[in-house]
């Protein structure tokens, strides 16, 4: 156990969250921009967060503070795991209950609002979750092992399939249209976060800024060069196109209903993640020549 | 040393004692009985886990000196077994089941013919094995299963029958112990009919007509799975000249047609652990009181079925597509049934499904046959045993004190029941969530699959579900109006005192998972696997899992400590719901992806795929002797 | 009384970068209503104030009203006043809301925004002009901001002291508070 590396993912933890908000300012910018308007500060994002924290409290009932509570620490957990190295299977179970969690806060209030919104987010789940695992058995195929260690192997060569399965989950996990079935802003008002309010809001949504830092740190899995600063590099590259590739389909695109997601996300990442694992084993096997 | 025999031979007729002394006895003398006889178990269970694992060999046997008099036991088996079928095949008939009359005649028949060429009354060199394996087995039907029966007294008052009932409960958990310590195959098979009957019994125990109907379907069901077991048992002794199982599985060059042996074993043991397509009984069993359910139905005797297939593993290993159609069926079953679990609302159906389906995940682990994916079965065995019963007796409280099992009339329930509910959110994160024991198996599953990439999918599909119906049930729990909970409610003592041992067992064990990983279950492979600590195996609970698992339980200990300590929801924060304004009373029902027609046309999908593979195992045996 | 008086200066300077509507017709034509989801769209774009629509009290911070409050949304309005936390603004668009005309001694209006909660800011205008509703925007901003540096500002307005509603939620002592007896003549202030 690497205890410098372990200093190194803490640090990291505690900042990324910042990271994380400049960047959802600048989609909201880009979003203004595409719209033909100006758009909030880059910043508003953290002064969204700072309004939020300053309110004073108001609550349902304490289950939910508490369930909300989880959710966040687990985000938080999956996240620093991540960067400390462990396996990559580890991480898929800690985010499946990171969601668990999230719902549970959702159903803990009577509100039908959040009701739904928590079992839409379900609905999610059972979306996402198969798709993410075959794409961390891609990498696997790839690389030999599990462990999120960066590696030097340029994996958006070998497994471009399942990189755009994993654009699909990551619009279902950052929200985004067409898949921000759980959080449907104008259907449901708030899905699961409905009933959470000053501090509490502000602590969910830092939760979902580590899910999606946690989401991009899978992404830039994706570049890999042994050169470290060219490494670097590549990997904010792709974290910058992914994202960009995020914020055009959800100005483009109108919300699916909640079966229509599960469907296209399903089908679809399926479909892309076993053909791209099926290719990578013919070519490992060499049934298919490969320079 | 001499302790441990002792102790292991006890475990099988203390129960059996208690068993015969409960049926006549009074109400009041009966609850002593009960409590003392569980009382016994326990120590008896315990005291031979820790001297086992003190003593650090690896197994212990109880050969002919150990047993006492062997004359007793040897002829007793004997005698006993042919009145056990003959009373099997009276129950069926009683049962007006053709199926049921005609699978224990052949039963019987096939048992007395194979005895009278062999010889009645032969001594077994290796009569009881007690083995690290065993030990998972004895120890959990020992100390839950006490436990359910202690619950039982409570849960059972007012009811018909006691007597019978407790009588069946305890000489079941001597059965199971015997079954599951048994080298000598007959005697094993003699003790698996005895929970046949036992199950029988016990589900019929309400005699309504539903519950006269499943106990037929479960006797037809599992008699047939008997009849398997009995004809590669029959095989063993009368081809392969043996008929222990530890000189069975030693031997690493069986063949051809001889593979029928593992092959009928397994789906012998497939019957009683109601894997798809057998999966129809248990179902059915559902309609059992409470404490049956928490113990047949998912802690211990299903379990025997898979303790089978285990044992089958190294002579599975011998022939790849056997093995291999082996994984893919329980792969099915798991995702199968989790998919079939969303459908349902009815919570005794639900935690059926989710035992049919981790049980497909066990035998799916014994089919991949890696060292790294049967320490994976055999902690998914224990944890989903723990937490399954924990479950179930749950599930009888709520439906005790509030009367219903439907998960849409039980919203609020932590207003009602707190420490109840608290329960079921531990059982419920306890099987899907980590850092608990289950999720060490599941993890350990998934990288063992990797040697079988086709099943990822079912594995996916299957714990993205698994999550869904899980949080779906706690949700309703959980979900209240603003006001404040009420006032403890008075739980019976029974009730309070078995329910909060399994939870701190639970709780346990799960902490200890790392050195249960290296310290045990590395230790009880048997011969002809890789040394786990040579494999990669070794890199997923090596010295680096202590950290992440005391990581996360760390985690997950500070963010329940901050929430639960330092935040308060006081009257003057409180607030409304969201609900535009108005002043209604939101009421919510749940979603049930499809209802009973997807349901119908899943099981049946489910149901002819597994028949020709099971079909298929049994055809294979006599492929290899051909190709 | 109402309205951020006397806020934290920290979360009242926060509350300026980010506020939050929660957008409630009590009654209108639907015409200011029009108009304020106009100034939503990029021609006006309210979004470069941080302004966001959220359709849930809990997350608001400024309540935007129109319509002349009918004795059926009044009930309705005060729950969801309720549910917002402090600190909180009011502004009441259009005519309708800012003194209930034409509608004011109707049988079946309580006469403007004011006559049951404290209004921070009128906008008036039948229907309001986005550009106005803009306006009134930005003079609640002013309004916080002098309140944070501590200057002195004018007190959100309420009249009405003979309507007090008896349907007031349990459990809200504030909220008891805020509706007890209120000075109540009648001269109507405008701002803005």
């Amino acid at each position: 156990m690497d205890w410098l590396w372990l200093v190194i993912a803490t640090v990291i933890t505690a900042i990324a969250p910042f990271a994380v908000a400049y960047l959802q300012g600048v989609d909201r910018r880009i979003t203004a921009r595409m719209q033909n308007r100006v758009g909030p500060p880059l910043l508003q994002p953290i002064y969204d967060i700072l309004k939020l924290l300053s309110k004073t409290k108001v609550a349902v009932n304490k289950g939910q503070l508490v369930l909300a509570t989880m959710y966040v620490t687990m985000s938080i957990l999956a996240f620093w795991m991540f960067l400390a190295g462990a396996d990559l299977l580890i991480i898929f179970f800690i985010l499946s209950a990171a969601a668990a969690f999230y719902t549970l806060a959702g159903y803990a209030v009577l509100s039908p609002y959040s009701q739904l919104g928590s079992t839409r987010e379900l609905i999610q789940v059972i979306a996402y979750e198969p798709v993410l695992l075959l794409a961390f058995f891609g990498i696997w195929l790839v690389t030999g092992t599990f462990a999120s260690e960066a590696t030097d192997k340029m994996l958006i060569l070998w497994l471009p399939l399942t990189f755009a399965a994993l654009m699909l989950v990551l619009l279902v996990k950052l929200q985004k249209s067409p898949y921000d079935v759980a959080e449907a802003h104008t259907e449901i008002v708030g899905g699961p976060e409905i009933e959470y309010s000053g501090k509490f809001l502000a602590m969910v949504k830092v939760g979902h800024w580590y899910e999606a830092a946690l989401m991009f740190a899978i992404i830039s899995l994706f570049f890999g060069h042994p050169n470290i600063y060219v490494a670097f590099a590549g990997k904010l590259l792709i974290v910058l196109l992914a994202w960009f590739i995020v914020i055009l389909v959800d100005n483009s695109t109108a919300r699916l209903r909640f079966g229509q997601m599960a469907r296209v996300v399903l089908t679809y990442g399926l479909a892309l993640t076993v053909v791209n694992a099926l290719l990578v084993w013919a070519v490992q096997q060499e049934v298919i020549p490969w320079p | 040393m001499d302790l441990i025999p002792t102790l292991a031979l006890m475990s099988i007729l203390l129960p059996t004692l208690g068993g015969l002394l409960a049926f006549p006895m009074g109400d009041r003398a009966r609850k002593g009985v009960v409590l003392a006889f569980s009382a016994a178990i326990i120590f008896v269970g315990g005291a031979l886990t820790l001297l086992f694992l003190w003593d650090g060999k690896d197994t212990v046997t109880i050969g002919e000196d150990g047993l006492g008099s062997v004359d007793a036991w040897v002829w007793g088996i004997t005698a006993l077994d042919i009145a056990l079928m003959a009373a099997l095949i009276w129950l069926g008939a009683r049962s007006r089941s053709i199926v049921a009359v005609v699978a224990a005649v052949v039963q019987l028949v096939l048992i007395l013919g194979f005895e009278s060429w062999k010889g009645f009354g032969e001594v077994p060199v290796v009569a009881f094995t007690i083995d690290r394996l065993a030990l998972v087995l004895v120890a959990v039907c020992c100390i839950i299963g006490s436990l359910i029966a202690i619950f039982a007294i409570q849960y059972m008052e007012g009811r018909q029958k006691k007597g019978r009932f407790f009588a069946f409960v305890l000489l079941f958990l001597g059965a199971m112990n015997g079954a599951v310590l048994s080298n000598d195959l007959l005697w094993l098979f003699f003790f698996w009919e005895v929970t046949t009957l036992c199950s029988f019994y016990l589900i019929y125990h309400d005699e309504t007509d539903e519950a006269k109907a499943s106990a037929r379907l479960a006797l037809e069901i599992t008699l047939w799975g008997g009849v398997a077991l009995a004809v590669g048992i029959v095989y063993a002794g009368w081809k392969l000249d043996t008929l222990e199982l530890d000189q069975l599985t030693a031997s690493a060059d069986l063949a051809g047609i001889a593979l029928i042996v593992p092959a009928m074993l397994f789906v012998g043991g497939m019957t009683k652990a109601a894997q798809v397509p057998f999966q129809s009984w248990l179902l059915g069993a559902m309609v059992a009181p409470t404490p049956v359910s928490a113990l047949l139905h998912s802690s211990t005797m299903v379990n025997l079925g898979v303790y089978a297939i285990f044992r089958m593993a190294p002579l599975l290993k011998l022939y790849t597509p056997l093995t291999v159609t082996v994984a893919i069926l329980g792969a099915i079953s798991f995702a199968a049934t989790a998919a079939l679990a969303l459908t349902q609302s009815n919570v005794k159906r639900v935690l059926a499904y989710s035992t049919i389906g981790n049980l497909g995940l066990i035998v799916m682990c014994v089919g991949i046959n890696t060292p790294a994916s049967l320490v994976a079965a055999v902690f998914i065995l224990l944890f989903h045993a723990v937490s399954k019963g924990m479950l179930f007796l749950s599930v009888g409280v709520i439906d005790h004190e509030v009367k219903t099992k439907d998960i849409e009339e039980m919203g609020g329930m932590s207003e009602k029941l707190p420490f109840v509910t608290w329960v079921i959110v531990l059982g419920a994160i306890s099987m899907m969530i980590p850092p608990f024991g289950l999720f060490a198996g599941k993890w350990l599953s998934v990288e063992a699959a990797t040697n079988m990439p086709m099943l990822l999918l079912l594995l996916g599909v299957g714990s993205a579900a698994t999550i869904i119906y899980y949080t779906k049930w706690v949700g309703r729990l959980i979900s209240r109006t603003e006001a404040p909970p009420k006032a403890e409610e008075h739980l019976s003592p029974y009730y309070k005192y078995t329910l909060a041992p399994i939870a701190g067992g639970i709780v346990l064990l799960s902490v200890l998972t790392p050195f249960l990983a290296n310290g045990y279950a590395f230790e009880m492979l048997p011969e002809g696997y890789a040394d786990p600590h040579e494999t990669a195996a070794s890199d997923l609970l090596a010295t680096d899992s202590y950290l992440w698992i005391g990581a996360i339980f760390l985690f997950m200990a500070v963010g329940m400590f901050v929430g639960l300590s330092m935040i308060r929801v006081d009257d003057k924060d409180r607030r409304k719901v969201y609900t535009c304004g108005e002043p209604i009373e939101p009421q919510v029902a749940g979603h049930y992806f499809g209802g009973e027609a997807t349901a119908t046309l899943l099981t049946d999908l489910a149901v002819s795929v597994c028949a020709g593979l099971a079909i298929a195992t049994l055809l294979l045996p006599v492929i290899s002797e051909v190709v | 009384m109402g309205g951020p008086a006397g806020g934290d200066p920290l979360a009242l300077k926060s509350l300026i970068k980010s506020p939050w509507i929660l957008h409630f017709d009590t009654g209108s034509c639907n015409g200011c209503d029009i108009e304020i989801f106009a100034s939503l769209t990029p021609k006006y774009d309210v979004e470069r104030f941080g302004i966001l629509n959220r359709g849930n009290p809990k997350h608001a911070d400024v309540m935007v009203l129109t319509g002349p409050v009918t004795k059926k949304t009044k009930s309705r309005l005060l729950a969801l006043y309720e549910q917002m936390p402090e600190p909180k603004l009011i502004i009441a668009v259009g005519d309708c809301a800012c003194s209930g005309s034409p509608f004011t001694n109707a049988y079946n209006t309580e006469g403007g925004i004011d006559t049951c909660l404290p209004v921070d800011v009128y906008v008036p205008g039948c229907a309001a002009r986005p550009e106005a509703i803009i306006d009134g925007v930005v003079k609640a901003l002013e309004k916080l901001d002098k309140l944070a540096k501590g200057e002195p500002v004018q007190p959100a307005h309420m009249r009405g002291a003979n309507d007090v509603p008896a349907e007031v939620s349990d459990g809200n002592a504030a909220m008891k508070a805020v509706l007890g007896p209120t000075a109540g003549p009648a001269a109507v202030k405008k701002e803005g």
